[in-house]
């Protein structure tokens, strides 16, 4: 869905309090405790202080009758709170996207505060309640922002997985067999292509979450600073441990290919730039390989039509094994059987997807599969425990039809678990 | 390249406040290019680029770190060991001359003792905002044993003669000189120590 993104505005030089700046759809607030403004998504937040005084009311308000403030509704608004410790973060949306899904976003937005400064922010705030955090987070609006926009566009932090890029399988595997030659000291190394994971290395016993994937590549995919040579940054991934700093290189290996390689040790540059070297001259040297890696890098999603069911829409799929999901592309060039050709209808089916999922999931115990008809959409989600998969389909589809189309694509999309996910990963 | 004599590698370290022009000055003396919008650098990041003088290569293996507070904790492991420092301030930005002060001192405190160090007064295409003066930088460089340029990333106004300078500073006979064979660069000095030679500045 990344082709559906609108060039970068200047979103943070915009005047707040003004009528262009309300009319947003979706605002993201960020602030502390003690009412100060950390982030806004449109404005210069050091101007947002009346905001943000309304917002910590709100919270105050609540929060002395003992309880805690969870989302206000007001008309069309959805004002969305997530109070992580000293840290408020808050949406406030007329798009229609779900709570649900509001809140995950904001979930999202305080993990990437937390890659950037670790948990220890909290300290920061114990020992001063009206600590400016500005300061200590200068540079990053970029990232966080890269964050919210990636959010609107594609379906990853809703399911909570990481995308992977559509690969024949022995290319997978070789690149397998470059990343296994590691040095010691590597603890994860994860290689993606336009937002798209391509292989991953980890190190025994480590795990690494989807989210922490998705906070890496988002960090790597806000700031072209690193298509740069080498870089070489502290980050955190919070799910693999919140209170300290892992070490990241960042290069480009190939055209489009992204390798980040991560250790828990501060100096340990020479020997995973040496690494990355010794990658690029592996790949060189297989210009086959290459190719074909190219070509699939420079479209990273396929068309719904190549599954060969004709009423299908639209999809996404889950591999619950891997946390990985995949999605044919939308846009124009779609093919005949999506009709979702321009951004706002991109985006609207996307808000039908996080309606499902918060059906699906909206129950202690997940439901195993639901049907819904909107006016512009039939939407099948089946939960097998094993896989997540979300269809869609023309308002009219009849039940019949719909269930055995779907059951269809789900045999067709089994039997290319190889090529769409990463299955297993360098030893 | 070079075309003959010997190789040597040298670490060096860039260091300022943030939006001060650090990646600037390393983009324009890497790669020739300048962008009106470089992004912040996060992290840091390391970059490669030789420099011939006369009779010898000098290969610097750069450092170009991130200029925020949170980073600043990081800044001694790009320091050390560093044979160059450049610190670089904005010259129409006080306030960047004052934490380019505190750079120097403490890489005097702290860097190696023979560390070359630069301080780099950058934007000068944009005299006409100037809030510190030419006079006062030299003056406080002379001061502290170090030395001054103005510079523009922009307009690549004094960008390869301050690494050329700092090329010609360095010691090629201390232990921060590595005789290094670079890609694409001929290694002369296989197995024999580097021959002393007195920097010619």
């Amino acid at each position: 869905m990344s082709a559906l993104c609108s060039p970068r505005k200047r979103y943070d030089e915009e005047e707040p309090n003004t009528p262009a700046w309300a009319a947003h759809r979706k605002h993201f607030f960020i602030l502390s405790s003690a009412g100060k403004p950390i982030f806004s998504r449109f404005g210069d937040e050091s101007k947002l202080s009346p905001v943000a005084g309304v917002l910590q009311a709100l919270v105050s308000f609540v929060d002395d009758s003992g309880d805690t403030i969870r989302h206000v509704r007001v008309g069309a608004h959805r004002v969305v709170f997530l109070m992580r410790g000293p840290l408020y973060l808050v949406a406030v949306s007329t798009c229609g996207d779900t709570v649900e899904y509001l809140w995950q976003q904001l979930h999202y937005l305080h993990a990437q505060i937390i890659s950037i400064l670790t948990s220890k922010v909290e300290q920061i705030f114990a020992r001063n309640a009206s600590f400016d955090l500005r300061g200590l987070l200068g540079g990053t609006d970029r990232v966080i922002r890269s964050l919210i926009r990636y959010a609107n566009a594609e379906p990853s932090l809703l399911f909570n997985a990481v995308p992977s890029l559509r690969l024949p399988p022995p290319v997978r595997a070789e690149l397998g067999k470059v990343l296994a030659a590691r040095p010691a000291d590597l603890l994860f190394a994860v290689m993606v292509a336009r937002s798209h994971l391509v292989h991953l290395y980890k190190a025994k016993k480590s795990v690494l979450h989807p989210q922490d994937v998705l906070l890496v590549m988002n960090t790597v995919a806000s700031s072209s600073s690193f298509r740069e040579d080498e870089s070489w940054l502290p980050i955190c991934l919070p799910c693999f441990n919140d209170k300290g700093f892992v070490y990241a290189h960042v290069s480009f290996v190939a055209e489009e290919l992204c390798l980040v390689l991560i250790t828990p040790k501060a100096d340990a540059f020479s020997p995973l730039s040496a690494f990355r070297q010794q990658v690029m001259q592996r790949l060189e040297a297989m210009p086959e390989l290459l190719g074909t890696l190219r070509s699939s890098i420079s479209e990273p999603q396929y068309r719904v039509d190549e599954f060969g069911v004709p009423e299908v829409r639209h999809f996404i799929y889950k591999l619950n094994a891997v946390e990985q999901l995949s999605a044919p592309r939308l846009g124009p060039d779609a093919g005949p059987q999506c009709p979702y050709r321009t951004r706002d209808m991109a985006k609207g089916l996307f808000r039908v997807y996080q309606h499902a999922h918060a059906l699906i999931h909206g129950t202690s115990k997940p439901l195993r599969e639901l049907l819904v008809s909107t006016a512009t959409e039939t939407v099948i989600a089946r939960n097998s425990g094993d896989a997540e998969l979300y269809v869609v389909f023309s308002p009219l589809v009849s039940k019949p039809v719909a269930i055995a189309a779907c059951q269809k694509l789900h045999r067709s999309l089994k039997k290319e678990h190889a090529s769409l996910f990463l299955l297993s990963t360098a030893k | 390249m070079a075309a003959a004599g010997r190789v040597f590698q040298f670490k060096l370290v860039l260091l300022g406040d943030s939006a001060v022009g650090k990646s600037s000055l390393v983009l324009r003396f890497v790669r020739g290019q300048f962008f009106e919008y470089q992004e912040s650098t996060i992290g840091a990041a390391f970059l490669t680029q030789t420099v011939a003088l006369n009779d010898t290569t000098v290969k610097f293996e750069i450092w170009d770190t991130a200029g925020q507070e949170r980073y600043h904790s990081l800044a001694p492991m790009y320091y050390r060991g560093a044979a160059a420092a450049i610190v670089v301030y904005d010259i129409t930005n006080r306030d960047t001359f004052q934490r380019a002060k505190q750079w120097v001192k403490e890489l005097q405190r702290q860097g190696n003792p023979n560390i070359v160090i630069a301080l780099s007064g950058n934007k000068s295409d944009l005299a006409s905002k100037r809030k510190v003066e030419p006079e006062e930088a030299e003056s406080y460089a002379n001061d502290n044993g170090i030395f001054f340029m103005e510079t523009s990333a922009k307009t690549a106004a004094n960008v390869n003669e301050l690494f050329v300078a700092i090329a010609r500073k360095l010691p090629k006979n201390s232990p921060q000189a590595r005789p290094g064979g670079g890609q694409g660069l001929v290694n002369v000095t296989q197995g024999a120590p580097p021959a002393e030679k007195k920097g010619c500045c």
